[in-house]
């Protein structure tokens, strides 16, 4: 088959899906909206398949549609594909999760009033996703990263009649936009010093380059600041947990698998450029480390079941990012994969339970729900398994290999990284444990109405459960197997350093893993697993800086959002009325003096004004015919 | 009549028409005079040959005594104005027709001499025609504000018209002092006026009179303090004119002048850039804080032309391309957002943004269009807004990167008063006075959705715009000293 009708496959059918459910969706069925919203990603996916079946992407596929627009000295800024085994996993992620999200959408929106525009705003997001996966040069790529960025605007504020919502949708934005100015500007220094921003091409360029020369680090870590932006590593990963106030399915598709991980894949793709820099790896490193440890402490004390899996999707994106911070940046992709299945199912799967209960997220209301809901206890269960990194499910295999990564380079940043671990382990199970296990502790009412969700949605959980459960051997360590399958696809895309660590260290990781985890369930199970400990425990300061984000928000807004805000009211209110206008309104008042003081009659009337215009450009007009 | 000449006259025409039709008749005919303005200018467009010539040229012996010829032409900088000003004038007009009860005939013919002027101003071929329909073009506009609006009109025009005034007389007094330099030779067009070597000092001088008269105009920090209260108080059809279009008159002077002062804008750049990025951070800022539509638009506006003002002042491809482009872009835009703001004003007679709570809900067209106005505002990609500021920055990037980075901000601050704007005013609970204003009308809805796609396929298919925009300013890079 012609490839280019599989790339057109892969793009249109989504922006298609958009514009049909965005003008008419109101007036459909709303079988039909469903349709036309699961067919866009279905289809993506189908392409995408064929293209991995048929093609052994040796050579990238390419297809210029056009040319957007010209930079600098003839640098065509074209709407062109590339397509090469790395865009390949992240579109089998985007359209194959991006899929079973759209389907579970049907079942989790079907009651709500404005559920046409719901699932056209999905597709937009999933064109804008595939767009940024599949861009071809840095400024179609920043399209689709501010598209992605908009779509959560609009998803996060879905319910737009509630006033905090929107201000939630309002800082993500705002937020993504701080990273994306950081990512503009190094698209600007690469356009304007290597003339191009194709990401092939330009990083053919930096042949002449040493390591960490000063203009390579100012663009890679330009480029690090949109990544912390849009992958919410600190300091700008404040906006992810308040995300949250989206639709469940949109915490799954946007803020856990795809769309927060694009920032990873930029960095994966402009490999070669970060590898010149072992400086800017280094500050990635370190900022990766501490968002895992800063954001899975706080999940420690989330009572949220959202929220929870908010912080944790944070510390994933830490650990994803210390992997590349490491040069080992087909290891963080083989995360983002993992990670977006079991995530993607966590999430779901709380969804189901929101769903159940009629829109409880508290977890200290839950309890017992495993005999009410015993399809979505199995797969929470196994999405749990998978996150804390339980041999053999899939978060095991990813997040093992990093811990391997991040010691062969740096032994402070794994041991960091290993109690960060320890820490996902003990939310992990807390929430499990609270959320279905024990007895139930909220109204009554609700408790008999809770329900296992319909088919559409359970459908869904169950692939990713199977995913999560089989994922990971895509990715079987070197001790076991001679074949990495992720290693071996991405090679031609991706250039690795090389990371060595003993077997014994392996084998011993594997143990301390297993008997950590068995301690750790057990406690929590004993903890949380019977009888949720009632009344909030003062735990002192640190309780207090945890329950509290460290404060952070309150930070920004004390240092950086209420200073600006008082400057721009003071602007306005001060500067604007009194100053700059006082001092252009003398010359002006004087003037009117003046003509006070000439004029008697006409002081103030304009049309005197207009007249004195005329009159004195005749009189210059005059003056000219004179001199001359 | 394939000189320019006819669009300048096509318009006084209709006014005359006005004058002598019914008072009922006043409305239609303006309009249909601006949509033969547009459509003839299109014909115009399409024998435009794209070259660096001028074309369609009218150009006879005025005054002869100061040489000066009365000389129309078009040129690829003019058509970017003409174009906007064909598309806008229209706007203004099917949104007056709201009011066309309360307007008299001379609300018309003022439009449609305004028209003629601003036509006449934006094909000017030489300095003295250029400004005469600079200040020609004021007068219209001038005496709609004071005839309509609201009840504190008086002082805010008032303002306007000091500030203009003081304008003019340095301009003036800059276009005196050229051609006492100029002496004898013949400055019967721009070209020969570039070519004209005038000393830095000399130039300094000029650039100084001519920037404060174009800062007024745009205006640009910190000579704006008549905007936002004349934006509130005038007449809103016509504040869509004012804000689109009149607001380029300034910018666009300073690149007719360009090449002029060429050594001079070198020489004081950075200071110049300095200025024009304090402008986009306070206009910004200031917007940030507001509570009333039109005042966040207008301060929004100052933000976005200081932006233009930027671009140009870099003096690099990138920057003068996309400040010509962002001229066009942000008129579109700005036009749309006043456009809203009036069919939300005249439905509430509140100027609150939290007047209409709920919109989104009970008037989901017009959220759509004003969200789509206000993406281009914070210029996404694939809006038109995008292409302007991302040339714009990508050409401060070129002189210096922390430039680039502080004008950036305002991308973020942008995202930041827009959507605080939007969400105020579409979204929230609705209320039950929201759900009961009435939908937009027809012509509303087609306006709204002419402006939509005019900004997205601007932001589709730049290219031919911005090739444009390269040429109308590609002269002045090649005479412009490496600063």
């Amino acid at each position: 088959m012609d490839t280019s009708i599989l790339l057109h496959l892969i793009i249109w059918p989504t922006l298609f899906g958009f514009i049909i459910n965005g003008l008419f969706g109101a007036r459909l069925p709303r079988g039909l909206v469903g349709l036309i919203a699961c067919a866009g990603p279905l289809l993506g996916f189908i392409a995408t398949l064929i293209i991995y079946a048929g093609q052994p992407l040796l050579e990238p596929i390419r297809f210029t549609y056009y040319n957007w627009f010209t930079i600098g000295l003839g640098n065509q800024v074209g709407f062109s594909v590339h397509i090469d085994a790395l865009t390949v996993l992240m579109l089998f992620v985007v359209t194959g999760v991006g899929t079973l999200i759209h389907v579970y959408s049907i079942g989790y929106m079907r009651d709500d009033a404005g559920y046409p525009r719901f699932m056209a705003y999905l597709n937009l997001f999933l064109f804008s996703m595939i767009v940024l996966v599949t861009a071809s040069n840095l400024v179609l790529l920043f399209a689709g990263w501010e598209g992605v960025g908009l779509c959560s605007f609009l998803l996060i504020g879905y319910w737009f009649g509630n006033t905090e919502y929107n201000k939630a949708a309002r800082k993500a934005f705002v937020m993504n936009r701080i990273g994306d100015l950081g990512f503009i500007l190094g698209i600007f220094l690469l356009a304007n010093h290597f003339n191009s921003v194709d990401i092939v091409t330009i990083q053919q360029s930096f042949g002449e380059y040493s390591q960490n020369d000063p203009l390579l680090v100012t663009i890679t870590i330009l480029l690090f600041i949109g990544v912390c932006g849009k992958s919410a590593q600190i300091p700008l990963f404040t906006w992810l947990p308040d995300a949250m106030a989206g639709p469940t399915p949109v915490s799954a598709l946007i803020h856990a698998a795809t769309m927060v991980t694009a920032g990873i894949y930029l960095v994966a793709r402009m490999n070669i450029l970060f590898s010149l820099t072992p400086l800017t790896l280094q500050i990635i490193l370190i900022t990766g480390v501490v968002t895992a440890i800063v954001a899975a402490s706080i999940a420690l004390r989330q009572n949220d079941i959202k929220k929870v899996l908010a912080y944790s999707t944070v510390s994933q994106l830490g650990y994803m990012a210390a992997s590349l911070g490491v040069a080992a940046y087909t290891t963080a992709i083989f995360h983002v994969m993992t990670h977006a299945f079991f995530k993607a199912l966590l999430f779901l799967g709380a969804g189901s339970v929101i769903h159940g209960l009629g829109g409880e997220q508290d977890i200290r209301k839950m309890g017992g729900l495993k005999s009410k809901m015993m399809w979505t206890h199995l797969v929470f269960l196994i999405g749990t398994l998978a996150i804390v990194g339980c041999p053999p499910f899939a978060g095991f295999f990813s997040k093992d290999e990093i811990l391997a990564v991040v010691y062969s380079w740096n032994f402070w940043g794994f041991v960091i990284l290993a109690v960060a671990s320890v820490m996902t382990a003990w939310y992990m199970f807390r929430l499990y444990f609270s959320t279905f296990h024990g007895s139930y502790r909220g109204d009554h009412h609700v408790y008999n109405h809770a329900h296992e969700s319909p088919a559409i949605m359970v459908g869904p959980l169950f692939v990713l459960a199977v995913l999560s459960l089989i994922g990971g051997f895509a990715g079987m360590p070197e001790v076991l197997s001679e074949h990495h399958m992720v290693h071996q696809f991405l090679k031609g895309s991706i250039i690795d350093h090389t990371h060595e660590v003993s077997h014994f260290f392996e084998y011993s990781l594997w143990g301390i893993t297993v008997l950590a985890l068995a301690i750790i369930g057990v406690l929590c199970y004993r903890i949380y697993g019977r009888q949720y400990p009632v009344g909030q425990s003062s735990g002192g300061v640190l309780a207090a800086l945890l329950d509290n984000k460290f404060y952070l928000d309150e930070i920004y807004d004390a240092s950086i959002g209420n200073p600006l805000k008082a400057l721009g009211k003071y602007f306005g209110k001060v500067w604007d009325p009194m100053l700059i206008d006082a001092a252009v309104r003398t010359p002006g008042n004087l003037l009117q003096r003046a003509s006070v003081g000439l004029k008697p009659i006409q002081s103030g009337q304009i049309s005197w004004y207009i007249f004195s215009i005329l009159i004195g450009f005749l009189i210059y007009a005059f003056l000219f015919l004179v001199k001359l | 009549m394939d000189t320019i000449l006819s669009i300048i006259l096509l318009p006084l025409l209709f006014a005359l028409l006005i004058y002598f039709a019914g008072r009922k008749y006043a409305a239609p005919v303006a309009l249909a005079g601006a949509g033969i303005n547009l459509f003839y200018f299109l014909f115009l467009l399409s024998g435009f040959r794209a070259s660096h010539s001028v074309e369609n040229v009218f150009n006879v012996a005025w005054i002869p005594g100061i040489n000066a010829n009365l000389h129309f032409g078009l040129d690829a900088l003019g058509i970017f104005m003409i174009l906007l000003t064909a598309l806008v004038l229209p706007i203004g007009l099917i949104a007056s027709l709201k009011y066309s009860e309360h307007r008299s005939k001379v609300y018309y013919i003022l439009m449609m001499l305004g028209l003629s002027a601003l036509n006449g101003f934006f094909s000017a071929q030489n300095d003295i025609t250029f400004y005469v329909f600079f200040e020609l073009a004021l007068i219209p506009f001038y005496f709609i504000v004071l005839m309509y609006g609201g009840a504190q009109r008086r002082q805010a025009v008032f303002k306007f018209f000091v500030y203009t005034v003081f304008g003019s007389f340095l301009m003036l007094g800059s276009i005196i002092y050229l051609h006492s330099l100029a002496g004898q030779n013949s400055t019967n067009d721009w070209s020969m006026l570039y070519d004209m070597e005038f000393s830095v000092k000399a130039q300094t001088w000029m650039l100084a009179g001519l920037f404060v008269a174009f800062a007024i105009k745009s205006p640009l920090f910190p000579f704006h303090t008549w905007q936002s209260d004349l934006y509130t108080e005038g007449d809103r059809p016509t504040i869509i004119i004012i804000a689109a279009i009149l607001s380029k008159m300034g910018v666009f002077g300073i690149l007719r002048f360009f090449n002029v002062v060429n050594e001079a804008i070198a020489q004081y750049q950075l200071p110049l850039l300095v200025l024009c990025i304090a402008g986009v951070l306070y206009g910004a800022l200031v917007a940030w804080r507001q509570n009333e539509v039109t005042r966040i638009m207008a301060y929004s506006s100052l933000s976005h032309m200081g932006m233009i003002a930027a671009g140009i002042f870099t003096a690099t491809v990138p920057g003068l391309k996309g400040g010509v482009f962002q001229m066009l872009s942000h008129g579109l835009i700005v036009a749309g957002m006043f456009f809203v703001a009036d069919s939300m004003i005249s439905r509430t007679m509140d100027n609150s943004i939290d007047a209409t709570t709920g919109m989104a809900r009970s008037h989901p067209n017009l959220a759509v269009y004003f969200f789509v106005l206000c993406l281009a505002s914070v210029g996404l990609p694939l809006t038109s807004g995008f292409i302007g500021e991302f040339n714009i920055l990508q050409g401060l990037s070129q002189i210096r990167l922390v430039l680039a980075a502080l004008a950036g901000v305002s991308v973020i601050l942008g995202a930041l008063y827009t959507f605080r704007m939007y969400q105020r005013m579409m979204f929230g609970t609705p209320n039950p006075l929201t759900s009961a204003l009435p939908s937009l009308k027809m012509n509303e809805d087609y306006v709204l959705i002419v402006l939509m796609i005019l900004v997205l396929v601007l932001g589709f298919y730049p290219d031919t715009w911005l090739d444009l925009a390269d040429q109308a300013t590609a002269s002045f890079l090649q005479l412009k000293p490496k600063g």
